[in-house]
């Protein structure tokens, strides 16, 4: 495929973006499906930290992905034939990193571009994603008592999002690390 | 907004660089080695007196080590990006080592504290 056009055509991102964030989605579903001790909470959620990435790169095209993502786990895994329920959740998944990359554009503490980003700023964006992410999950899952304990599903939900975040970002120091030296050789 | 300004503004190209380029893992300063730093001494001196050091003077201090071993070493501070090579003028044959703003914000770190030793011993 022409790199241009993926960068450049917003339907063309789109489109990759939601296939390659559906795969990691489908991929953890299968591979964790153990690791889910609360409704909707594993206890290490890497499309989360996925999630971040993507929405802090691509923005809203970003976002929209996440939201056709969830929608679809929601409806076909999570909460088959809960529409209401999926629809928000898909919402709620999307508005988290949405809303974190916003409320640090709008302060200045990042710039459009995200040029000078540091680690440590990167780190806290993470923190707040994931509480707003945990946040928004579990409310909306209390309120259709779809669970009875709100306080552990925040509890699991938020460490395996924060879990997430960091292994994310983790495994891509790791990768750009293992990449510069194999270049250098 | 004129289109250049929203191309710019919507770039995920540019993004996604600035992105990698935050989670790319670097050297800190605490982490080189002294001979490592006693060449980054040598490169800042050499542009404090605006005349920056060529690759081959470098190589060429031997109380430091052999050639070998200040390479490496030159490596070590390039990669921590302390350091960077570039032309200068016309000049494309040689290569001169200059300060990068990390490095020069190293420096300007030692600077204060410097001054902070002394006010604070009157």
């Amino acid at each position: 495929m022409n790199t241009q056009l993926f960068w450049h055509n917003k339907a063309v991102t789109y489109v990759v973006v939601t296939l390659v964030f559906g795969t990691i989605y489908s991929l953890n579903i299968l591979l964790t499906a153990p690791l889910l001790l609360a409704p909707g909470a594993h206890l290490v959620h890497l499309p989360s930290g996925f999630k971040f990435l993507l929405v802090l790169v691509f923005g809203v095209i970003g976002a929209l992905s996440v939201f056709t993502v969830s929608l679809f786990a929601a409806l076909g895994f999570y909460f088959a034939g809960m529409v209401p329920l999926s629809l928000e959740l898909a919402f709620a998944n999307a508005l988290a990193p949405l809303l974190t990359t916003k409320f640090f554009k709008d302060h200045g503490w990042i710039k459009n571009d995200l040029a000078d980003l540091k680690w440590k700023t990167l780190l806290i964006m993470g923190l707040l994603f994931s509480a707003l992410n945990t946040a928004g999950n579990q409310m909306l899952l209390y309120w259709h008592e779809m669970t009875l304990n709100l306080a552990d599903g925040m509890a699991i939900m938020f460490i395996g999002d924060i879990t997430g975040v960091l292994l994310v970002f983790g495994l891509i120091r790791v990768a750009i690390s293992g990449f510069t030296r194999l270049r250098k050789r | 907004m004129n289109e250049a300004d929203n191309h710019m503004k919507n770039n995920y190209y540019i993004n996604f660089l600035n992105l990698v380029k935050a989670l790319e893992p670097s050297v800190e300063i605490d982490q080189i080695d002294v001979t490592s730093k006693l060449i980054l001494d040598e490169i800042a001196i050499g542009v404090a007196k605006e005349k920056p050091m060529t690759v081959s003077e470098i190589m060429g201090l031997k109380g430091l080590g052999s050639p070998a071993t200040l390479h490496r070493k030159l490596t070590i501070l390039l990669d921590a990006k302390l350091v960077q090579a570039l032309f200068l003028a016309n000049n494309r044959r040689t290569k001169y080592m200059t300060l990068t703003k990390e490095g020069e914000m190293h420096f300007n770190r030692l600077s204060q504290a410097m001054q902070s030793v002394q006010i604070s011993n009157g």
